[in-house]
Parts: structure tokens; sequence; C-alpha cells
């Protein structure tokens, strides 16, 4: 190519003889904002900025002005007749005398496929429309704070895949049940983080087809609830997989048994009902951190297809209750306990007493065990020498110390529990 | 077994010899290799030098099948990271030639990628002038034009 040619290839306007559609595929992956800039550029791009599926609005903390306007002018000119996404994050600097609910009914009515809604105006919790409730399209759904999550009658989202209710407020009990267990149904994920007066006594999640549920029911402000006040959560899902359930409620917690279970995390300051275990006795991998009374719970519930389990002890007196849950646990491959979630304030006595048998997944099936934030002490060790001294399968145990300790005292700790007898001659023994 | 071959010709009529599984991942060349086995594809809208980094492209991203499952040549990650050096290396006028070739060929993870590098080269620009200089945009507005559309979309951000 001769230099002037190539000259004027390089000042030639390359980008603006795409055809449309690439155009609209490349301003779909900038901010909206500055897709709807691009306006600016040329008239060859006046309206093509109208075209883009993905619609993204969010006020920003440090900016006085909300977004809302902007967010309320383009979507007066935005004609994409598809929309594939809706994120819209309003602040607090949100104005509270308009209508916000109108951004959805607009792109609803244009076979949107996901709607990402936040608001965190000053106002009280508003109701979103109705229509939102029956779109046809929609596969996944967010709704964050200062709704009013009110399921009419006629609701019905059957391609809906995905449901996140964060912080939101709610009708009633039985506008939420009747959505859940009728409809959506093809809905696998179900995400709810609860706030405080939300209006729900009893969350019943009776979905056929969820495969994986997420509840969050702690309150930041560390209040923890001490009295039952009668809430409920009731859990039926033929084939869950995952279960993911932080609860610092006094709620009581019903299930029916999910024999699919393929990992669950349980985190719970009640004292968990011995059914809620039994119906996760299927699961493959387990994460439990709990209180002494659940540890003891666990141990009464056989487990006959856990392969990997994680312990959160915190302020427990858990070795000897474990013991008893690893004898309930025949397949068990992987055992992490994880003690960085102590309270070391709190003055917790363990207990240990070697127990009268050795449960069955030591001596033939136990290959990996870790310690985060191991303590020295002297149950401590006796249990690690224990666990060492019977898991005959095992190629690999791996301490990681408090990290409270100095070098000096690293190099102690590291030296005594090196000389503890391991069974396993091909094991591995790891510091981190 | 011996690797089927095809040949693919460019504008300016060179040829290249390509393993078929390496250009069936344009969904084009798939189609017309079992539309038209054994005949040479031209691909009279590709320069020599755009199809060949095609090719290279296509090459990094085939995964074999020889029987053994998943044996690709290259983890995602490296993958990722392999794709954006390809497109940084680059320059504008060859990147939208590439785009449009991926485009043409149907190539998506080619398209994704090379779009992906245009935008965020529009993203990493200041303001409109930057777009327009980048890209060699002429600004084909009367001042009068670009305040009007100015007073009709005021946005305060």
């Amino acid at each position: 190519m001769s230099e002037a040619k190539l000259e004027e290839r390089i000042c030639e306007d390359r980008i603006s003889e795409l055809p449309d559609d690439l155009i609209v595929a490349i301003l779909s992956l900038i901010p909206t904002k500055d897709a709807v800039a691009t306006m600016f550029l040329s008239k060859r791009w006046l309206w093509i900025w109208t075209m883009v599926p993905i619609l993204e609005y969010k006020d920003e903390k440090e900016r006085r002005n909300s977004v809302w306007w902007f967010l309320h002018k383009s979507m007066q000119y935005h004609k994409a007749p598809l929309v594939d996404t809706l994120s819209v994050l309003l602040g607090s600097q949100c104005p509270t005398d308009v209508d916000v609910g109108k951004c959805v009914a607009n792109v609803v009515d244009r076979s949107v496929r996901e709607i990402i809604f936040e608001l965190v105006w000053s106002a009280d919790p508003t109701r979103l429309p109705n229509s939102l409730y029956s779109c046809e399209s929609l596969r996944e759904l967010s709704l964050s704070h200062k709704i009013l999550v009110d399921f009419p009658y006629s609701s019905c989202l059957p391609s809906l895949k995905k449901l996140e209710l964060f912080y939101v407020v709610y009708k009633d009990d039985d506008s939420l049940h009747r959505f859940l267990s009728m409809s959506c149904p093809v809905l696998k994920a179900l995400f709810v983080m609860r706030r405080k007066d939300d209006n729900l006594k009893t969350l019943t999640v009776k979905v056929p087809s969820l495969w994986g549920f997420l509840y969050d029911n702690c309150f930041t402000n560390n209040d923890v609830e001490e009295e039952d006040n009668g809430g409920c959560l009731v859990i039926d899902t033929p084939v869950l997989e995952q279960f993911h359930v932080m609860d610092t409620s006094r709620d009581h917690c019903s299930t029916n048994h999910m024999p699919c279970l393929k990992g669950a995390y349980l985190s719970s300051n009640s004292c968990p009902d011995e059914n809620l275990l039994r119906s996760l006795s299927s699961v493959l991998s387990l994460e439990l951190c709990l209180n002494h009374e659940t540890l003891v719970c666990c141990s009464t519930v056989s487990f006959s297809r856990l392969v990997k389990l994680i312990i959160d002890p915190e302020d427990s007196d858990w070795l000897e209750p474990l013991m008893l849950l690893l004898g309930n646990a025949p397949k068990l491959r992987n055992l992490t306990v994880d003690d960085a979630y102590r309270d070391r304030y709190e003055d917790v006595q363990l207990t240990w007493n070697q127990p009268n048998y050795v449960p069955g997944c030591l001596s033939s099936t136990l290959e990996i065990f870790e310690w985060i934030e191991y303590e020295d002490g002297e149950e401590e060790e006796e249990f690690l020498t224990y666990i060492l001294a019977h898991s005959k399968h095992l190629k690999t145990a791996t301490i990681s110390l408090r990290p409270s300790y100095d070098l000096q005292e690293q190099g102690l700790i590291i030296e005594g529990l090196k000389d503890i007898p391991r069974v396993s001659t091909a094991s591995q023994l790891l510091f981190r | 077994m011996s690797k089927k071959m095809i040949v693919l010709k460019s504008s300016e009529g060179v040829s290249f010899v390509v393993e078929e599984a390496v250009a069936r991942q344009s969904k084009i060349i798939s189609f017309l290799v079992e539309e038209f086995p054994d005949r040479e594809l031209p691909l009279t809208n590709m320069t020599s030098e755009i199809l060949r980094k095609t090719i290279e492209y296509c090459k990094k991203h085939v995964v074999e099948d020889d029987g053994g499952g998943d044996s690709s040549s290259s983890s995602s990650g490296d993958l990722k990271e392999w794709d954006v050096k390809f497109v940084a290396e680059i320059d504008q006028p060859r990147l939208m030639d590439l785009l449009m070739a991926a485009n043409y060929l149907d190539i998506p993870s080619l398209l994704d990628v090379t779009c992906q590098k245009v935008a965020d080269t529009i993203a990493a620009c200041n303001d409109e002038k930057e777009i327009r200089a980048t890209f060699n945009i002429e600004n084909d507005f009367t001042e009068e034009e670009v305040e009007a559309i100015r007073m009709e979309n005021q946005y305060p951000i």
C-alpha cells in the first residue's frame, strides 16, 4: 500500500460506516450516559443510541442532582423495540413527587428480559406498576429497598428464572406466598434479604422448580432478636440444590426433605429445629457456623452423602459434638475448621475426651483436613493429634495459625505440631 | 488420522490452507463447508491481511477434539489475556476491518472482543470532541443545531 493511501486509510472515519446493529452492539457495552452523549458526534449518530437495548441509570452518592431527570428525558426518546436490561438505582437525591414506576412500565411494554430496580429515596416505599408482575418476557427481577412489593392476583411471570428481593417491604404474607407458589412456574433462583418491619410474619417458599435459595435475615445494627416474635420460614422446594441461610432472628424454620441438595450453608442464632437439619441430610457439601446446641442437634442426623464439611465453631464448645457429627458422615473426604470468627474475648472452655470409637470417615475416607486460625490450646492440640492419628487416608493437613502470634511464637507452635505422629505416612502437613 | 484442510481465498486471490476445525468457528464457513465440500471458499471482501489475522484468532481459540475431551490448548484465563493483547496490538482501521470480518464470517467471540475494544476506546474519551478526534468523525452539525439538541436534551449530569 502506498504511503498516501495508507495515510488516507488512517484518516478515514471507519466507525460511522459500520452498520447500525454493530454500532448498537458497541454502545451496549458502555455506560448509558456515554451512549446517549454520542448523539452529539455527528448527524449519523444522532439517533443510534435510542436503539441500545441495555439501559443503566445510577445515582452516585457524591452528585447532588438525581439521574432521574436524565432517565425521564432519555426514556422519552428511547425507541428500541426490545429492551434487554433496565437497571436503575435512585438514591436519596431522587425527587419524591415523581412516578418512578413509569420507566418500569415503559420497558415492560418492550419485552424486557431483566429489571434491576433499587430505590433508596427519602419517601416511603412505593408500589411498582402491576404490569411488571405479568411481564411474559421477564427472566430476571431484582427489587431493593423502598419498594412495596404487592403482587396482584393476576401475577404471572412465566419466564422468570431469578428473583431478588432485597430489604423491600411486602403487602402481606399471602401476596408473596401466592406469587411464589403460583405465578413463577420456572423460578430457579430466589434471593431474599429481610429488613425489620417488612410486614411479613411467615415467609413461605413453596416453589417446585427452585434450584437455589439464599436467605439473609440478619439485622445490621447488631440488635439480635432476643425473643421469639412468632415469625416463621417455611420451605417446600423438592428439587433444591443450593441452600444458604443466615438468620439471627428467632424465627422458626420448617422445611421439607430436599433430596437433591448439593450445597448448604447454615448460620443461625436460633436453636435449629432437628427437622431442618434432617431435611438437609442428603447434602454433599455443608458449611455450619453454629452454636453448641446446633452442633448437638447435627450429631443426631445422618449425613450419608456428605463429602465436604466446613465448621465455623464461633464461640461454642464444639470438639465433642463435631466428633458425633463425623460419626454420622461416613463418606466425608474434606474437613475444614474455620476458626476465624471466634470472639477472642469470649472465654470458651473447650471439652475434649477421646471418644470410645473412631468415626468411620477417619479410617476410610478423610483425605483433606484444614484448620484456619488454629489457636494453640491444650484441647485443640489433642483434637488435632487425634485426627492425625486416626485418618488413615489423609493426604494433606493444612494449618494456618491465628494471626496474633508473633514470628517466634509461630515457630515454636509449628515445631511442636510437626512432631505429632501421623498414621497416614504419605500425608503432608502444611503450614500457611 | 490426518486433519481435514480447507482453502480460503482472500480478495487479492491469496489462498490460505486452514484446518477445517479452525475455520469452522465461523458459522458461515461451517455452513459453506457442508454445502460445498472440497471447494475453495472465496472471501471476496476480506484482504489477505485481515484474513490472516482472523485465522490467527481462530487457531488460538480452536478446541481440539481428539477424543480426549477438553483439550483446548489454553485455559480460559490465558485465553482472555491473549485476546486483550491481540486486539491491543491492532491499529484502529484494522480493528474496524477485523470487527467487520467477525460480523461477516459470524464468529461471535471475535465480534465480542473487537466490539469491546471499540467500546473501551469510546468510554476512555472525556467528551465528544475526543471521540471525534480518536475515530476521525467529522462534526457535520452547525453550532445552532448542536445548541438546539442540547436544549432539547439537557440533563444535569
